[in-house]
């Protein structure tokens, strides 16, 4: 939600231009944002139940939202340099497969987190 | 009143055996490398901190794997005993995840010419160590006992499922470090004598995580077994 405010507003400030893009950088970052909402919702649910809810909460997410980050930010560097989106492949399988593995995971084991 | 400890002792008692022998094997490991295993031509005498820092990585990597492991089997049998496993594994991947992140830089240093570059593989290592990290503080920030378990095994099958991520990071994400030599689909592109070293490596390490997760192990079963006793009195 706050990326559909915070991406147009990026390209407002900053002037860079999208459009050579736009299709790649929307995909990335789809991919991305589905993994940060899946990994975000298991923790999420568990560190409310903490003493240090909102310590624990980074403390926990940001080894899972390293890699998918890391990922996302070279694939959209590389797109806004005009570089092709089948160079990024790479890129956007790794993220694919980390979306795939972190939603249905979580799917599977998240009744353990809410179960009393 | 006392509690009845001799199960926690006789764990610990193994725990310690294995851990002296892992440690003397340490010892030999490194007599091994350094003496009787042949100089690599290009790295020269660096090379030899490899007989210590692959075999820690790569049981760091199943020391997370089993807590993953026992994580799920506990959820779905609820058996005490697999949570124990858990944390004690997890708490020895933190230590040889610490090895790792300290014999690289020392290996880097001569021969990538710095300590430390934000490479995939050695970036998420070390995000792993703080998620083992975090594994602990999160057990530590949760009162109830049956919780703590409970979201420890969460956590423990998730961070199971980071450490393909990384094992695979070197081939997604190439920079640095070079490409596994032993653990990868075609034969170890590696002389038989370093192998040998390498291979001693694996297993003396092995020893060691035994040794240390029984004595963990052991630590745990003590406490439980003194809550228990303390609630059964009180």
């Amino acid at each position: 939600m706050v990326e559909g405010v915070a991406l147009p507003l990026f390209v407002l400030f900053f002037n860079v231009d999208l459009s050579p893009a736009l299709g790649g950088i929307l995909l990335t970052v789809l991919l991305a944002t589905a993994g940060f909402v899946a990994v975000g919702t298991v923790f999420g649910a568990m560190v409310v139940r903490t003493r240090f809810a909102e310590l624990m909460l980074p403390v926990l997410l940001l080894p899972f939202l390293v890699p998918p980050l890391i990922r996302a930010a070279e694939a959209t560097s590389r797109l806004l340099a005009g570089r092709p989106l089948s160079e990024q492949a790479d890129a956007l399988t790794f993220l694919a497969l980390y979306d795939v593995v972190f939603v249905t995971l979580p799917m599977l084991i998240f009744s353990a987190v809410v179960d009393e | 009143m006392t509690a009845d400890l001799s199960g926690a002792h006789a764990v610990l008692r193994r725990g310690r055996v294995l851990t002296v022998l892992g440690l003397a094997g340490v010892a030999a490991l490194m007599a091994l490398a350094v003496g009787f295993t042949p100089l690599e031509v290009r790295q020269g005498a660096a090379q030899k901190i490899f007989y210590v820092h692959v075999p820690s990585a790569v049981w760091a990597e199943i020391a997370v794997i089993a807590t993953g492991l026992a994580s799920a089997l506990y959820l779905w049998l609820g058996d005490r005993r697999l949570d124990r496993f858990a944390l004690a594994s997890a708490e020895v991947a933190a230590v040889l995840c610490a090895v790792v992140l300290t014999t690289g830089p020392i290996w880097g240093k001569p021969i990538w010419g710095t300590w430390w570059t934000w490479d995939g593989r050695l970036t998420l290592t070390l995000f792993l160590f703080f998620l083992l990290l975090g594994y602990h503080t999160l057990r530590a920030a949760l009162r109830e006992p049956a919780e703590r378990a409970r979201f420890g095994a969460v956590l423990g099958i998730m961070a199971m499922v980071l450490v393909p991520f990384i094992h695979l990071s070197v081939i997604l994400w190439p920079g640095l470090h070079p490409e596994p030599m032993v653990l990868k689909p075609s034969a170890p592109s590696l002389p038989w004598v370093m192998l040998r070293t390498l291979l001693v490596g694996f297993g003396v390490f092995g020893v060691l995580y035994l040794g240390l997760v029984s004595l963990r192990y052991g630590i745990e079963l003590a406490r439980d077994l003194r809550e228990h006793a303390d609630a059964t009195h009180a």
